[in-house]
């Protein structure tokens, strides 16, 4: 949560108040221009507001929230909501508390707030996704856009890509970063995706590479690294052109598979099982293309 | 001089009637534009000029058989021309050719907007690899959705071949807005894809799309005083102009005085 407030007291009092609620981490700031540099790197469950400020007023981080479609809720404060309630009115998603607000009363309505979104979130999340992590990815890359794809895996953790106008920018999922997170945001199964447009990018860039490139070295890295235990493949050494002939069709398939033709890359991987039968990638690979194709 | 293909994995979306439109209110705003149609079924030439036959067009140009300016149909809207699809049978058309007579188009000082047949593989993939920029009518339905995929694989394997345009924006069109599941779909369209990527502007159901292509003319052209949802073509024209890159260095952007 963050709080925007310049009278010091209220501040300090107000942040005493409100980080005693359940799961709520507090950030305070004095004046809209620190909100907006603490906005770049946080994404806030809820925004409580002054719009007396010195420098830029509330109404200017409203606009700005509004611009970047943010969406997060916002609980105004303000002594002086008569002459304000013209300009509010043309924000979503903002509540006006006048000014002295009871504690308990923001505190009710904070949570009410929190509620709410978290109740939005896991309802869009759990909408039948129609693209893949890596679809969405492409889909950023071709119209330039700056949006993070945010992700949670069945296992519960969370994570995010950034692209910054079209470019892969970074990647963190739990302890792991650039290009590890990549492949585990893509290939691990998920029960939620979501992406939401990315006003500034929140670190340093960690992608050199074309989308396309990445995407498909994400691939042979989670492919390549549940295989390591595996036997030396008998016919590789028996004769090296099947080995050719297995590398060949195992990069196409995967080619394929990145690029939906999931017929083409189920063939792919279907010739890659009469060159070696026991090969764990290809069958993972096979079962990820069917529970594609027929999810039931 | 930019090149935008309208394109749409779904027949029947209005392609047409989107590139025509789209054209004739960009040209209003001052771009010059000629429509181009890539479809074999000549859905522009038949629209606009039904009494001609076997004329001349893109595919004549393409194989040398006739000059552009013998093909390109000027209109009385200035900086609006057509070229239709032409005598030809469309195998005389790929990305290299398209390129070349496009190339010509830009040394008229048009820009281009290419409507193309139905679906994404054959002709429309070489207009694509032609393309600067793709703009794609999405219907409000649920089977338009699921068909998006498809269009996401045939840019991505351009893409890989370094020849896709970028995809500057899907355009919701046949939306009832009275209809919930249709609204339903736009609503998922805005969650789906990317912030800016689905337009503001759609375009409506509306039986006036029926004149105006009965009569061979844009809406704005039906009659004097237009039907209402001609105005969206201006609409969207507005808001495609930053994503076509369509800027003029000389242009003011000081608010213009009504008073002298």
């Amino acid at each position: 949560m963050l709080i925007v407030e310049d009278e010091q007291v209220l501040l300090w009092s107000l942040e005493r108040a409100l980080e005693a609620l359940p799961g709520v981490e507090t950030i305070c700031c004095g004046s809209v221009e620190a909100a907006l540099a603490h906005l770049v790197e946080l994404r806030p469950g809820v925004i409580v507001l002054d719009i007396h400020l010195p420098g830029l007023s509330g109404i200017d981080l409203l606009e700005d929230l509004a611009v970047q479609g943010a969406g997060v809720p916002v609980i105004v404060t303000t002594a002086y909501r008569a002459q304000h309630e013209q300009a509010l009115r043309r924000f979503p998603n903002v509540e006006v508390l006048e000014k002295p607000v009871p504690l308990e009363l923001l505190r009710e309505r904070i949570q009410a707030r929190l509620a709410r979104r978290d109740r939005v979130d896991r309802e869009e999340e759990e909408k039948d996704a129609v693209f893949e992590v890596a679809d969405y990815l492409q889909l950023a890359a071709m119209t330039r856009a700056s949006v993070a794809v945010e992700v949670t895996l069945a296992d519960g953790r969370r994570g995010r890509i950034e692209v910054w106008h079209g470019e892969a920018w970074t990647a963190e999922c739990g302890e792991l970063a650039a290009r590890d997170a990549l492949g585990e945001l893509i290939f691990a199964a998920r029960t939620g995706m979501r992406m939401r447009q990315l006003a500034r990018p929140t670190g340093e860039r960690r992608f050199h590479h074309r989308l396309e490139l990445l995407l498909l070295e994400a691939a042979k890295d989670h492919d390549e690294a549940p295989a390591a235990p595996r036997a030396a493949p008998v016919e590789a050494a028996a004769s090296p052109s099947a080995a050719e002939d297995f590398e060949r069709c195992f990069r196409n398939g995967l080619r394929a598979y990145l690029e939906r033709h999931l017929e083409e890359a189920e063939r792919l991987f279907c010739r890659c099982l009469e060159l070696r039968p026991d090969e764990p990638r290809v069958h993972h690979n096979l079962a990820r293309i069917r529970q594609t194709r027929s999810p039931a | 001089m930019s090149v935008t293909a309208i394109a749409s994995p779904k027949g029947g979306v209005g392609k047409t009637t989107l590139a025509l439109n789209l054209g004739y209110a960009l040209a209003r705003r001052g771009w010059p534009y000629l429509v181009v149609d890539a479809d074999p079924l000549g859905g522009i030439g038949y629209s606009l000029a039904p009494h001609l036959e076997n004329r001349l067009g893109l595919t004549d140009v393409a194989a040398g058989r006739c000059q552009l300016s013998a093909a390109l149909l000027k209109t009385k809207i200035p900086g609006f021309a057509v070229l239709p699809f032409g005598s030809g049978s469309g195998a005389e058309l790929n990305a290299g050719r398209l390129s070349d007579v496009f190339f010509q188009v830009g040394r008229l000082g048009f820009h281009i907007l290419v409507d193309t047949p139905a679906g994404l593989s054959g002709l429309t993939a070489e207009v694509l690899a032609a393309s600067d920029f793709l703009v794609s009518p999405i219907q409000a339905e649920p089977l338009a959705l699921r068909m998006l995929p498809r269009l996401l694989a045939t840019l991505a394997g351009l893409n890989r071949q370094g020849r896709a345009p970028r995809l500057a924006a899907l355009v919701p069109v046949m939306v009832q807005s009275r209809v919930s599941s249709s609204v339903a779909v736009l609503q998922e369209m805005f969650r789906l894809f990317p912030p800016g990527t689905v337009l503001e502007t759609y375009i409506p159901r509306d039986p006036a799309f029926l004149e105006a292509s009965g009569h061979g003319v844009p809406l704005a052209q039906l009659r004097a005083r237009p039907p209402a949802v001609a105005a969206v073509f201006d609409h969207l024209a507005a808001e495609l102009e930053p994503l076509l890159a369509l800027a003029s260095a000389e242009e003011s952007d000081e608010p213009i005085p009504i008073l002298d």
